[in-house]
């Protein structure tokens, strides 16, 4: 398949987007000649995969070492329910050769690591971070400043998502992949503005201390038209960036479907950082990203661990085996079953004896929660109670039981109260395992 | 249009003890990438600040034009509905929260320095990371 020609069919093919001013037989040619990583084959993946193949983009690596779950499907569109357990990037190949036989599509399982990312992607002259998670972000936009070469990045959560392109040089299209770089080959970029990389822009992440952005679209949900648009958007971001079609100074988009915001902003944002570890001219991020700390830099630690241990010596933690027990015998001592998942989540599905405090309300006065829980039932004096907390998976409850605990310690040290703080490991998630297969998982 | 304006809160008043004589200008707030959340969930606010300010940046009074410095404390006195570290580190707002003052990266126009005018716009982003 050769680069610098079209066959008939494709002139047919690409004859409506060719007839574009800025376009031309020179600029299908680009697109036909460019080498295009995209980096996750998942809500974002997928929507600009399709545009990128289809629009003849001639050389796509995907990278993706997950494989399809029927959750996905709702929002990842080259997936189909056939092919459920197959690797994403295998998956999207397969749909993707059925859309453009021209372009040659090769699927990457394995993760892309400090260690191997330089190798991976040494071969493409851009890169698309269709990811989801801060440590593959930040990797992403170091390798593709060490590479020299452009990267998309976009994200959506919920409602809401974002997209920009970082690196290289407004309107000076896109460099040479590494591996094939010459002397005589290297774009020209005199007289081009040079763009800030992710660092500059974001040059620390999000605290992962909970709040707003830090979540995942399992914890937080997603919106499947969001994660289309802003996929779309970021094929068109590439493609403009080959054309030279780009903006001239660096802009962030920010896109929300959530009702009462503003739908869409285009930002001016500031140009690269003097001050930038990867881009700047004291940069200390070198080829070897093996030696940056992603995990550290972005707050990632075995959590999960380490909260087993800190909650197990302060309340009890028990399976929901003993939670069924303890909700089907017949003793004097009363129970309270408190669900602190959202509102929304504890609509899908819920166990009857449960009640509703989402941990955000919860937290807020736990004593106080309990309380008003005790007062409209037949235990009037709320003295010997065995309290449990349930949620998804077994996280914002143990917060809560350890909030309440706190709480009872401050005001009621020697426990008058008899209140025994239960904590579920796995939340319903595990009931629906262990306890209730027709309990639904979400 | 009228949809967008009736979103809006009602103007906020300023806290207590200030007088009514103190010139006030209207700002507009918009919180991004879920940021609304800490802010009683309403993505868009209008609030009335004191033109001008004390030296110090802390109160109404007749030094300087008012600043985002005092904008971005005043939020937290008077807006959040959460934690204050959720939101707020110094001065500042916490790490992957960008500021954008007329769909202007807040880097460009002064940071906490910049005076703040009639009508102006300050939306508050959080970065995302889901896809």
């Amino acid at each position: 398949m050769l680069d610098d020609a079209l066959t008939l069919e494709e002139y047919k093919r690409y004859g409506r987007q060719m007839i574009l001013e800025g376009f031309g037989l020179p600029g299908q040619l680009k697109l036909k000649k460019a080498r295009v990583a995209v980096i996750g084959a998942g809500g974002l993946g997928c929507p600009a995969l399709q545009y990128l193949v289809g629009a003849g983009v001639g050389h796509i690596g995907i990278f993706d070492f997950d494989r399809v779950e029927s959750s996905n499907l709702h929002r990842q569109v080259l997936h189909n329910t056939e092919r459920i357990g197959w690797y994403k990037a295998e998956s999207a190949k397969l749909a993707l050769e059925a859309l453009n036989p021209h372009v040659e599509i090769i699927a990457h399982t394995e993760p892309i690591l400090p260690s191997n990312a330089m190798s991976l992607l040494g071969s493409y002259s851009l890169i698309l971070d269709c990811t989801d998670r801060p440590t593959t972000r930040y990797l992403m936009s170091d390798a593709a400043v060490r590479l020299g070469i452009v990267l998309v990045s976009g994200a959506a959560i919920s409602m809401g998502g974002q997209w920009s392109v970082y690196g290289g040089h407004h309107r000076a299209g896109i460099p040479p992949p590494r591996t094939g770089r010459t002397q005589e080959n290297i774009v020209e970029a005199l007289g081009h503005k040079r763009r800030p990389c992710y660092r500059c822009i974001w040059p620390k992440p999000l605290p992962q201390t909970g709040g707003p952005g830090a979540g995942t679209c399992e914890e937080e949900g997603v919106f499947g038209p969001v994660v289309g648009i802003v996929g779309v958007q970021m094929a068109s971001e590439a493609m403009k960036v080959i054309l030279g079609l780009d903006d001239e100074e660096p802009r962030l988009n920010l896109l929300s479907l959530s009702p009462s915001s503003t739908p869409y902003r285009s930002v001016k944002t500031r140009g690269p950082s003097i001050k930038c570890i990867a881009c700047g001219p004291n940069a200390t991020v070198t080829d070897n990203l093996d030696a940056v700390p992603y995990d550290a830099f972005c707050g990632v630690t075995g959590a999960a661990e380490e909260e087993e241990d800190r909650g197990g010596s302060q309340v009890a933690r028990i399976r929901v085996k003993a939670l069924q027990e303890a909700l089907t015998s017949h003793t004097d001592t009363k129970n309270v079953l408190i669900d602190t998942r959202q509102e929304t989540e504890y609509g899908i599905c819920s166990l009857p004896e449960s009640r509703n405090v989402p941990m955000e309300t919860f937290m807020k006065s736990p004593i106080k929660n309990v309380q008003s829980l005790l007062e409209g039932s037949s235990a009037q004096d709320s003295v010997g109670v065995n309290i449990y907390f349930l949620c998804r998976r077994g996280n914002d409850s143990l917060v809560s039981a350890l909030a309440l605990r706190k709480a009872l310690q401050e005001v009621d040290p020697e426990n008058s109260r008899n209140w025994q703080i239960n904590d579920v490991i796995g939340g319903v998630r595990a009931w629906s395992k262990e306890v209730d297969p027709h309990f639904p998982v979400y | 249009m009228t949809t967008a304006v009736e979103q809006l809160n009602q103007e906020t008043p300023l806290p207590k003890g200030k007088s009514a004589a103190v010139e006030q200008i209207s700002i507009r707030l918009e919180f991004g990438g879920g940021l609304h959340l800490l802010f009683n969930s309403q993505p868009k606010h209008q609030v009335s600040l004191p033109k001008r300010i004390s030296e110090d940046e802390t109160e109404a009074g007749d030094d300087k034009a008012v600043t985002v410095k005092y904008l971005i404390k005043w939020m937290k006195d008077n807006l959040l509905s959460e934690r204050v570290e959720m939101f707020g580190d110094g001065d500042g707002v916490r790490p992957g929260i960008l500021v954008l003052i007329n769909d202007t990266d807040w880097e460009l126009e002064g940071e906490l320095d910049y005076q703040l005018q009639e009508n102006d716009e300050v939306v508050f982003i959080s970065t995302l990371h889901g896809g």
